[in-house]
């Protein structure tokens, strides 16, 4: 009896609990936020200054980490200023979970999200690409750096090109992210983001040591799996949710399982649609 | 049924493989453009002041974050885009539209992230070595020609310093003068004011980068085109 009365107030109560804690409307106003930041420089406010390679909040210097690595590893000498900069950036990624960035601040993320909305209408195939991909097209793009002294990344960086076509007018450069949004569409959903953004890879990386992740309640948890259509650009969720290892099992374990992969780009999407709020966010053990 | 089935199915392919072939040859292209570096037209690049002479240093150090660009009053820095004279991304100077004003600040330098622009040697205008200017078209320079111009002279920011008046006897008509404009490299800055006030369609002052040791090879470049 007592278990059902519950399952009765949970449904009673989603709705309301949906709007409230709808952190993809969140997450889309702090995207959207950023955007304004941008361009709030054009018109002479003196909050925000630069672009996302490198900006200046509010007079502290901050440096997209990335670059900064490709920056020292093409000139071959360690710039202080710059060190600090990227160091700031770093840290913090590092502390709190670093694909916060792509999420929560990278343009190319909400438009690559937006574009993304057309294949819900259209049914086209999707060709896989492996996730790894994007740790071995990082080495890559930091051997060739060295190798020919440019950082080699700045010229394709889709946030930079983005970012680059407000100040200064679109240009030809913009075909490259119409190539990647055809891509996107048309072949394999999400492909950049999943698979291929260097910087998502560099964050990715450097927030496998974060304590803030996403974690699924095991004993609420109905494996209905929709969390995992949701979340199919990481396909983050597969080892806890996986049917093959069997609910009942999974339940003697662990009350509390974490996503411990570094690639949630903390989207929320899982949280929102979860129907038994089994999913929750927050700081978590090992 | 089979034979049209197999029909609509190769049609398929077809058009599959077009469309694959299309898509090729637009990235191909695109890709093509975005790492063209250079016009046909100039093989060389005005950068911001403080700015390394050379390029492949500079290239190694800036971190195309168009700060610069979004730092300076007034909006003569630009980041390159694919297909323009400079590396994707990278800040040039349009001269012939707008010359460095030399802030007495360097707002440029200030924003640079990266030491790409770097204040080490550049602590007032005069310090700024962006380039030289140089009277590429000596044929058309109205001055040359015999008429009293001399608006490079006159907008120079350092007057009398790097650019002077040499007068000289015209020799066709052998009782005119002509005020030869002369630069010197040592004190131009290569700031672009003469280049963008020349009053010929094309500028026949331009500036043209720095380069240390083997300045021969660049002339015959330009002899070239």
């Amino acid at each position: 009896m007592k278990k059902t009365v519950k399952k009765e107030i949970n449904s009673d109560n989603i709705v309301y609990k949906r709007f409230l804690s709808n952190y993809r409307i969140f997450r889309h106003i702090v995207q959207v936020l950023f955007i304004v930041l941008f361009f709030s420089q054009l018109f002479g406010l003196p909050i925000y200054f630069g672009s996302l390679i490198s900006s200046n909040i509010l007079g502290l210097d901050l440096t997209d980490p990335l670059a900064m690595i490709e920056v020292i590893l093409s000139s071959k000498e360690i710039h202080v200023p710059l060190l600090i900069s990227g160091g700031i950036v770093l840290a913090f990624f590092a502390l709190i979970g670093g694909r916060f960035f792509c999420g929560w601040v990278c343009p190319f993320y909400l438009v690559s999200e937006m574009v993304d909305k057309i294949r819900e209408h259209i049914k086209i195939r999707n060709v896989s690409v492996e996730k790894s991909f994007k740790y071995w097209f990082m080495f890559t793009i930091l051997f060739i750096s060295f190798a020919i002294s440019e950082p080699l990344f700045q010229y394709f960086s889709p946030p930079g090109i983005l970012l680059r076509a407000f100040i200064d007018g679109i240009g030809i450069s913009i075909v490259f992210i119409l190539a990647i949004l055809f891509i996107e569409v048309f072949y394999s959903k999400r492909v950049w983001c999943k698979s291929l953004c260097p910087i998502g890879a560099f964050y990715s990386v450097i927030s496998k040591f974060s304590r803030l992740q996403i974690s699924v309640n095991k004993k609420t948890c109905t494996n209905c799996m929709k969390c995992h259509e949701q979340c199919i650009e990481m396909l983050m969720l597969k080892p806890i949710t996986d049917k093959s290892e069997g609910f009942e099992k999974v339940k003697d374990k662990n009350e509390v399982e974490s996503i411990f992969s570094g690639e949630c780009t903390y989207c929320f999407k899982c949280y929102d649609v979860c129907p038994e709020r089994a999913i929750s966010f927050g700081g978590t053990k090992k | 049924m089979r034979g049209d089935e197999k029909n609509i199915e190769s049609r398929k392919d077809f058009f599959r493989r077009a469309a694959l072939s299309l898509i090729g040859a637009i990235s191909g292209y695109s890709f093509y453009k975005l790492f063209k570096r250079k016009s046909r037209t100039k093989n060389y690049v005005i950068r911001p002041p403080g700015a390394s002479n050379n390029d492949e240093e500079f290239l190694s150090k800036c971190v195309r974050c168009a700060k610069c660009n979004i730092a300076c009053p007034y909006k003569v820095i630009i980041s390159a885009d694919a297909g323009s004279i400079a590396a994707i991304g990278t800040p040039y100077l349009n001269l012939r539209e707008g010359h460095c004003r030399l802030c007495g600040d360097f707002p440029c330098i200030k924003a640079c992230p990266t030491g790409a622009l770097s204040g080490e040697k550049v602590k007032k205008p005069k310090d700024v070595t962006m380039g030289t200017a140089v009277i590429t078209n000596r044929e058309a320079c109205l001055a040359l020609r015999g008429l009293r111009c001399e608006v490079c002279y006159r907008v120079c920011p350092f007057i009398d310093e790097a650019i002077i008046i040499k007068e000289t006897l015209n020799p066709f008509t052998k009782k005119h003068t002509i005020y030869e404009p002369i630069v010197h490299k040592e004190k131009c800055v290569g700031c672009g004011k003469c280049e963008e006030v020349c009053v010929v369609d094309e500028a026949v002052i331009e500036i043209l980068p720095l380069m240390r040791g083997d300045l021969s090879k660049h002339y015959i470049e330009e002899y070239e085109i």
